[in-house]
């Protein structure tokens, strides 16, 4: 039973979180909405079992790439609370699509079967440690170099460079 | 009267002058500083605590239904981490005016104002909430708590001892790193929502200089993991016991420099000297907490007095046995506690001695010198484990011979270091000169 | 004890918030904050079969490449978007509509 509650309120923490980026005009408001989903995600995962990929999760997302997109958010927006609109006839689309979609997904989802096992309780890090190293040596030693080439290739393409000329505002954007 | 010309100092050039300025600066202010001051610190620190544990634990009782108990070590570690709090800020002020030759708060609290920060929280509550105009009013509400709650959520997985931890995880020592890594998030927020450049600039520079150092942290934690083959902090206190020369930090040569970039690094992440250009006082007024007064600017500063001792409480553990003695007795949470004070007193030590250094001065000695470093340091202790393996020893009685040795040559160069403190009060008349000798704070 | 079917529903609904968020902002950050949402989902799903006993523990480690994947995928997408602020001066995809530069 208490797992069913703290199940709701991760779940509800991170979908409330989606439909306040949706609704929310405030790129930095969003970041932090991000930040929430994210740690409430993690905290599935406690709840699965996997503490593992929840303190990774926690250490590589929101210690990471969280961090990384509130930079990216600080550098490039000139303004305290930049405001994004979007307009009527995007909104009544935007409705429609993720309604199909939504609707589509959770008939599948709900009606599909699977032959599920028992419920693995967890899963200690030295049993992902071997799989790491065993089964799945070749993906871990493909992402230790697709780690290498982002690290090259962002260093690269953010490297200073000389000031664009006519790097002047566009007309209609305030973000 | 008259000036009498003395004899000048002695001229030292090169590498004599190097030591001769080391031999000083240890014997001149280090001896006083433990002779003086550190054991009035320490002893009421350990105090403290002792009797507040003491008076938790008798509340604790296994007739009581789990959650009940949860709830009473939450809060009683909630409650540590305050305590540990206070008595850091008035440890600081006590420990920063000895260094500099006076005596730090005096009048507050009858003996060596003691209720020092119980005075400075009292005015820090009755401070005028002010929020700028322009500043994003939710986001600057939310920053200090996102940068306190993390630190305080670290303790859960702290162990003071074999049965004296919260939760006793598979991954706790991963769970503290995490923890420890929220708080960027809380800082940046906090420079960002004052809508001030100058906070603005102090969180851009503390989010690169955190997230940078936590990568030498993670490694050299890792080269201790490599060489013990868990995560779980109960575990690597435990790989411990069985007296000084099995402590972590003379397991192996390379652990032995890893304890020492750990600190470095550790000292980094808690944005405390020589890596406080954060919270400059001196260049950007207060740094990202400029705008901050009142209970807001308490809870920052309760942040970093919390994240230290995590810090040096993870230090403890994973390098200097944990909750081990180191002379065999009993082990108890006793010595953590000790062990653990002392690191933070090193850290306070660190900060009133050695000046501030520049951004990029700090994000060079991260990418070109520790990062490097340390990743020698875990390849070198992952290979290590090839010779030091129990399974298979070199010959019997190995690991026993290997581990005494590094003990040993470990203590030596501790012992090295004191020498030469020792060097340095003997002769810091000679070293000094006449003239400034009068001013050392030993004098 | 909860079973499969409420971790692949809530993965489901944060799969539509996402591509909802990437289809309706305008700015370039927004749309990488939408496909972390589809990230995550992703990885929770993964997680959650692997603890139903579905593929046993190449769940768990499947779900730690796509975290690794995504933080490498971020940091590229963000040198790529300064890049296009660095030329235009602003995130505003909707000005990015000239294959010069």
């Amino acid at each position: 039973m208490l797992e069913t509650v703290i199940f709701f309120l991760f779940a509800a923490v991170a979908v409330v979180a989606g439909l306040a980026i949706l609704l929310s005009t405030n790129i930095v408001r969003m970041a932090y909405w991000l930040i929430a989903m994210l740690i409430s995600v993690a905290g599935l995962y406690f709840l699965m079992g996997a503490y593992f990929l929840g303190v990774i999760q926690i250490l590589v997302y929101v210690g990471g790439v969280a961090v990384l997109l509130v930079f990216g958010v600080m550098l490039t927006s000139r303004q305290l609370a930049p405001r994004l609109r979007p307009g009527p006839g995007e909104a009544l689309w935007l409705v429609v699509v993720a309604t199909v979609l939504l609707i589509g997904l959770i008939l599948s989802v709900t009606h599909a079967r699977f032959d599920q096992g028992a419920i693995v309780a967890s899963n200690s890090v030295a049993e992902i440690g071997h799989s790491l190293l065993g089964d799945f040596l070749g993906p871990f030693e493909l992402a230790s170099v697709l780690l290498l080439v982002a690290l090259l290739g962002a260093a690269y393409l953010a490297r200073p460079k000389a000031p664009v000329q006519g790097a002047q505002q566009r007309k209609g954007t305030a973000i | 009267m008259t000036y009498i010309p003395q004899r000048p100092p002695v001229q030292y050039k090169g590498l004599s002058l190097v030591i001769a300025r080391l031999a000083t600066w240890l014997g001149g202010i280090v001896i006083p500083l433990l002779l003086q001051l550190a054991w009035p610190v320490f002893i009421a620190a350990i105090v403290v605590i002792v009797a507040f544990v003491w008076v938790v634990g008798r509340f604790i009782n296994p007739l009581l239904p789990w959650i009940v108990r949860d709830f009473i070590v939450v809060v009683g570690l909630l409650a540590f981490a305050c305590i540990v709090a206070i008595i850091g800020i008035w440890g600081e002020r006590k420990v920063a005016g000895r260094i500099q030759s006076r005596l730090g708060p005096m009048r507050t609290g009858v003996w060596h104002g003691w209720a020092q920060s119980l005075a400075d929280g009292l005015k820090f509550v009755q401070k005028e909430d002010l929020i700028p105009r322009e500043a994003d009013g939710p986001l600057f509400r939310l920053a200090p708590y996102i940068a306190l709650v993390p630190a305080f959520c670290a303790y859960l997985a702290l162990p003071f001892g074999v049965g004296w931890v919260f939760r006793d995880a598979d991954v706790s020592l991963l769970f503290v790193l995490a923890m420890l890594a929220i708080e960027v998030l809380g800082v940046i927020m906090g420079g960002w929502a004052s809508n001030s450049k100058w906070s603005l600039y102090g969180a851009m520079r503390e989010g690169c200089q955190l997230v940078s150092y936590e990568i030498p942290m993670g490694l050299s934690l890792l080269a201790a993991v490599a060489a013990t083959g868990s995560v779980s902090l109960v575990q690597l206190g435990e790989a411990q016991s069985g007296g000084w020369f099995s402590w972590l930090i003379f397991r192996n040569p390379f652990l032995f420099f890893a304890f020492f970039t750990y600190y470095v690094a550790s000292l980094a992440s808690c944005k405390r000297s020589p890596f406080d250009l954060p919270e400059g006082e001196s260049e950007l007024v207060a740094g990202f907490h400029t705008e901050y007064s009142g209970f807001r600017f308490v809870m920052f500063f309760f942040a970093e007095y919390v994240a230290m001792f995590a810090v040096s409480a993870l230090a403890t553990i994973i390098f200097l046995g944990g909750w081990h003695s180191p002379v065999g007795g009993p082990s108890t949470p006793l010595w953590f506690l000790i062990k653990s004070t002392f690191l933070v007193w090193v850290q306070m030590w660190i900060r009133w001695t050695l000046p501030r250094i520049r951004i990029d001065q700090v994000m060079h000695a991260c990418v070109k010198y520790l990062l490097p470093f340390t990743l020698l340091l875990f390849l070198g202790s992952s290979l290590w484990q090839l010779i030091d393996n129990p399974t298979h020893p070199v010959f019997e009685g190995f690991a026993h011979l290997l581990h005494y040795g590094l003990g040993v040559i470990g203590l030596l160069l501790l012992g090295l270091y004191f020498a030469g403190m020792v060097y340095g009060y003997w002769n810091r008349n000679r070293l000094v000169g006449q003239m400034a000798r009068k001013h050392l704070p030993g004098a | 004890m909860i079973g499969l079917t409420p971790y692949l529903v809530l993965a489901a609904i944060l799969v539509v918030l996402g591509i909802a968020i990437i289809i309706s902002k305008r700015n370039a950050i927004a749309m990488l904050i939408g496909v972390e949402f589809i990230l995550n989902a992703a990885a929770l799903n993964l997680a959650a079969f692997s603890r139903h006993g579905i593929g046993a523990l190449s769940g768990q480690t499947a779900a730690l490449f796509v975290i690794v994947l995504a933080a490498a995928e971020a940091v590229v997408a963000l040198a790529i978007f300064l890049n296009f602020y660095h030329t235009i001066a602003t995130v505003d995809i909707d000005q990015g509509d000239q294959l010069k530069g």
